[in-house]
């Protein structure tokens, strides 16, 4: 009976259990009872041993799998930690993997341990839950357990429920599972294991932070917080402080990379080794704890990877072009005396020349914005002026030559890309001022940039006169025109002109004398051309030797002026104008009778080859003594025209002149007329006919024809030649007569002109002594008595000159008026006159000029009738032929043009001196 | 009381440079007025050639001339006279100095002609 109750009731609980599968669900989410509660919510709980065999192993599997849970969560840490430093000894672990890694680590304890917790301890907090555990060891137990557990709670009526069957079957069930130890049902239990690993790991974790501290926690750091800015620990340290980021090193050029190691590093080891890019890696040996590699020339961007036992480094490097000039300038300041402003040169060419006592600074503009720079002025010895040797560290401002190199830091100002450096004297010797730079990005130029500062001296000033001959004849109402040019080195104060006269012959007065300011420079004026007029009588100046200069002066104290060289002017009057150029006359007379000499000659051989070779004048020998005097006639020709220029230019002269006599012109005028033919067409067809008369096609007959002609032609040139001649003599005659006509006329008029004078003012004068006298009157007799000397002396240069002229000569009326003349002793009573004039003997002073004037006028008549008579009746005064007519107004023309041009170029000089008053040069600073 | 007798000296001898100076300046400019009249009278005289030289023509077209330079000519003796010697006067001159070319010219022209 009790065990068909029994085998009842474990059907029952079979189905219950059955049941209780498929309301499964409806018990998860019920919330745990305490078993207190539980128990006594109980219709008909199980026995107490059972009871308590369950809650021993509900609490053996729960202590069980939460231990496991934690453990598992220490294990995921550790062993994540563990993997960071693993990995970090090898190499730079990335942080996105560190974070992985820490996230799989805390996982364990995150998601893994809840999950376990959940599923061993809330989801085996009932009974029942136990006992479907216990089922999968105890299969047997497990049902009935699970039956009994039901049993607790049935509800059934009366007559179907049996309280005490229930219980038996309970009893059944808590007697079997007494006997059985339920702790052998719980799943799996590996917390020993998980504890030994945790163990085991903790160890060596803490092993590794024992040995290296420094790396664990290190380590901890990287893995606790994987995007922190966390340096990777090595054991070698490397010191990549001073390598930027990027590090630029120069374009396309070899470098080197030194590294050393860090002072703090843990391990040295012999050898590191890098690589650009994917280049070949460079090994270095650690010398002085530094590894320095070398890389070959690189144009792009990249990494260089280090790597030194544990240490591994990328580092980005950029080849970039080095930190060159822009432009480079000096900012010169010159010597105060010079009064100059500052000023800049360009210094690219790496060399200036400054003037000694000037200070000058640089300014240089790089590429790139500079970081460092440095300059060292080496000042070089005075006998080593081309490189600088290894200057003395030895600071000095060298202002005196000296043989030593030495050396001084020139101080530098940096602005961006801007360098200045501070001012700094140049010195009496050559100057090298190196300058050397880094950039923001550590690189320097190529080659430290040098300039070679040569000192100058200030160079004294030139000064010459331009476009006027070294010599110069003028007359004295005429004007010359010429340049002043000045130069300087830096500037120039003021140019003028100074002159000094001379006198050639005995004569009143003082030489003349004076200076004038042409143009007022300023001091950036280093060049002056000035145009200038020179007029004698403008200033005063009396027939003389003129020695010109033309004179500058720079600003340099105590240098004073500077004279050009010197130009002779021979100022003269009239009649010696027209004694020059009687004798430049005289010169070409002579060559002209020269040329009609050859002429002659020619001629002569002429007429021997007709003679001698007439009948074969074509032969060779013939051909060749032909084209021989062919080329002398050539010759000739040439000459002529030589003198025909000169003949022209004495023409010239000759119409300045006023005083020449128009006849005298006439002559000149017919003789050049001839002259100009003979050269010009005369002699050329003599030429021209003997080099027909060579011809060799022509027959015998015709070249002796043509050699005929020549030689006609020939006679005729000789003729005119000779008339040429003829009217140059002449010419010349009339000259020299003329000439004495002229000074005597002029003499007359000054004793006319002095008799006038004291006329003037003989009311007031007279009977007044010479001390008595206004001063204006005394002036005015102290002029008259100058005169009269003069005047004295003049008539005795022209008694000298007749009895010269008369050795020449031989012409008697020029014997004759220098015997009356000598015999009058003008020149002594001419003296005397003067005397008489300074004495203020007034009217006796008048009567004797008057008196003189006349003799001397008659001197004049008597050698008008030699000079009419040597004319060969060409005078005539007025009427004449109509040529002669044509000739006087050309003459009288060309005078005028000339006397016209004089004025002119006096008014220009006059203006001249005008506008040099109104410029006066600045005063010389002291 | 060095430094101000110093100072007094300074100002004196700087006063008697800069008076002798201007003297030297005005006497300069008085020659220059006493040149430039000398100059105009030379002008004068030589418009006095002109006139001789007038009398001696014939030719109508010449003469004409001649008078035009003459009335030139007492332009540029004006001018001298007033002391001008800067552009204008030169103009004047060199004005002259072109029309008796001109004249010279048409005599040979003129002669050229009758010959022919």
């Amino acid at each position: 009976m009790i065990c068909a109750l029994f085998s009842q009731c474990q059907t029952r609980i079979a189905a219950s259990h059955s049941q209780n599968k498929s309301q499964r669900k409806l018990y998860l989410p019920m919330p745990a009872k305490p078993q207190t509660t539980n128990r006594q919510s109980h219709l008909a709980p199980i026995p107490n041993g059972l009871q308590r065999q369950l809650q021993t192993f509900r609490r053996s599997l729960w202590r069980i799998k939460v231990t496991e849970a934690l453990l598992a969560g220490c294990l995921g840490l550790v062993a994540s930690f563990l993997m960071v430093f693993l990995l970090d000894r090898l190499f730079e672990t990335p942080a996105s993997l560190r974070l992985i890694i820490l996230l799989t680590g805390t996982s364990l304890f995150t998601v893994f341990a809840p999950y376990w917790i959940h599923r061993w301890v809330y989801r085996h907090r009932r009974e029942h839950q136990l006992a479907r555990l216990i089922s999968i060891r105890f299969p047997n137990l497990g049902d009935r357990l699970l039956g009994a557990i039901e049993l607790q709670d049935q509800k059934e009526k009366t007559e179907n429920l049996s309280p005490q069957l229930r219980a038996a079957a309970m009893r059944d069930v808590a007697k079997e599972a007494s006997k059985l130890d339920l702790t052998a049902a719980l799943p799996h239990p590996s917390q020993r294991k998980w504890l030994l690993a945790v163990v085991a790991l903790s160890c060596v974790t803490a092993a590794l932070l024992i040995g290296a501290p420094d790396a664990g926690i290190n380590s901890f750091k990287r893995w606790i917080m994987p995007y922190a800015s966390t340096e990777r620990f090595t054991f070698t340290r490397l010191d990549l402080s001073a390598i930027g980021t990027p590090e630029r090193v120069p374009y396309g050029e070899a470098f080197s990379l030194t590294i050393p190691l860090a002072k703090d590093t843990g391990h040295k080891p012999m050898e590191a080794r890098a690589r650009y890019g994917n280049d070949d890696w460079v090994q270095a040996a650690r010398v002085k704890d530094t590894y320095t590699f070398h890389f070959a020339g690189q144009r792009a961007m990249d990494t260089v990877t280090v790597e030194a036992h544990d240490a591994r480094h990328e580092l980005p490097f950029e080849p970039v072009m080095r930190p060159e000039t822009e432009g480079i300038e000096a900012r010169v300041e010159l010597p105060d005396y010079l009064q100059r402003s500052d000023s800049t040169s360009d210094l690219r060419s790496g060399y200036i020349s400054l003037l000694e006592g000037s200070s000058m600074s640089i300014e240089t503009t790089t590429t790139r914005k500079l970081l460092s720079a440095s300059a060292e002025l080496v000042t070089l010895p005075q006998h080593e002026q081309t490189q600088p040797t290894t200057p003395s560290i030895e600071d000095s401002t060298a202002s005196e030559p000296t043989n030593k190199t030495i050396s001084k830091t020139v101080k530098l100002e940096i602005e961006g890309k801007t360098l200045t450096s501070e001012p700094f004297a140049v010195a009496k010797q050559a100057m090298i001022l190196t300058v050397d730079w880094r950039d923001i990005y550590k690189l320097s130029a190529a080659t430290p940039f040098q300039i070679r500062i040569e000192p100058v001296q200030d160079q004294a000033p030139s000064s010459y006169l331009n476009e006027i001959e070294r010599q110069h004849i003028m007359l004295e109402e005429e004007t010359i025109e010429f340049k002043i040019v000045a130069e300087d080195d830096f500037g120039l104060k003021a140019c003028g002109i100074s002159w000094e006269g001379s006198f050639s012959k005995p004569t009143t007065g003082s030489p003349a004398s004076g200076e004038l300011t042409v143009t007022a420079g300023n001091p950036t004026k280093t060049n002056i051309t000035s145009p200038f007029s020179f007029s004698p009588a403008n200033l005063s100046i009396k027939p003389q030797k003129i020695s010109l200069r033309s004179w500058t002066e720079d600003y340099k104290p105590g240098r004073g002026r500077v004279y050009s060289e010197p130009t002779t002017l021979y100022v003269l009057s009239r009649t010696e104008h027209a004694q020059v150029l009687k004798n430049r006359f005289d010169s070409a007379i002579g060559q002209l009778e020269d040329v009609a000499r050859q002429e002659q000659n020619l001629n002569d051989e002429n007429l021997r080859t007709e003679r001698d070779m007439g009948e074969d004048l074509q032969s060779e020998s013939s051909r060749e003594k032909l084209k021989r005097q062919q080329d002398s006639e050539a010759a000739n020709q040439e000459r002529m025209e030589e003198i025909s220029k000169r003949v022209e230019e004495i023409f010239k002269d000759a119409v300045r002149n006023g005083e020449i006599e128009k006849e005298s012109l006439k002559k000149m005028s017919d003789a050049l007329q001839s002259m100009k033919e003979l050269s010009q067409q005369d002699l050329p067809q003599i030429g021209k006919k003997l080099e027909d008369a060579q011809d060799r096609r022509n027959t015998n007959n015709k070249s002796k024809k043509d050699l005929k002609e020549a030689i006609e032609q020939q006679n005729e040139a000789i003729k005119k030649m000779q008339k040429a001649i003829k009217d140059a003599k002449e010419a010349n005659q009339m000259f020299e007569a003329g000439t004495f006509v002229n000074r005597l006329k002029k003499a007359a008029r000054t004793q006319d002109s002095i008799a006038n004078g004291i006329i003037g003012i003989i009311d007031t004068i007279i009977g007044s002594s010479f001390d008595d006298l206004d001063p204006v009157e005394q002036r005015s007799i102290r002029k008259s008595h100058t005169q009269q000397r003069e005047n004295a002396i003049d008539i005795k240069w022209i008694q000298e000159d007749l009895s010269n002229y008369y050795s020449r000569t031989q012409n008697p009326e020029h014997k004759e008026l220098y015997n009356i003349i000598q015999k009058s002793m003008a020149d002594a009573e001419l003296i005397e006159l003067a005397k008489r004039i300074s004495a203020n003997l007034s009217f006796a002073s008048i009567s004797q000029s008057k008196y003189w004037a006349q003799e001397i006028r008659k001197w004049v008549k008597h050698l008008e009738g030699d000079k009419n008579n040597s004319g060969g009746g060409a005078g005539g005064g007025g009427g004449g032929s109509q040529e002669e007519q044509d000739f006087e107004f050309m003459l009288k023309v060309m005078r005028m043009i000339q006397q016209e041009q004089n004025i002119r170029g006096r008014t220009r000089a006059l203006e001249d001196l005008r506008r040099s008053l109104q410029k006066p040069p600045p005063k010389t600073q002291s | 009381m060095k430094i101000i007798t110093n100072t007094i000296l300074y100002i004196a001898i700087t006063s008697i440079t800069c008076f002798a100076s201007d003297q030297n300046t005005v006497e300069k400019l008085r020659q220059h007025g006493e040149k430039s009249q000398l100059l105009s009278l030379e002008q004068d005289e030589l418009s006095a050639d002109v006139q001789d030289l007038i009398d001696e023509q014939t030719d109508s077209e010449v003469i004409k001339m001649l008078r035009e330079i003459e009335l030139v000519m007492a332009d540029a003796t004006d001018l001298l006279d007033q002391k001008n010697t800067g552009g204008a006067t030169i103009a004047t001159e060199t004005e002259v100095i072109e029309k008796i070319f001109e004249a010279a010219k048409k005599k040979q022209q003129n002669q050229k002609k009758d010959g022919g």
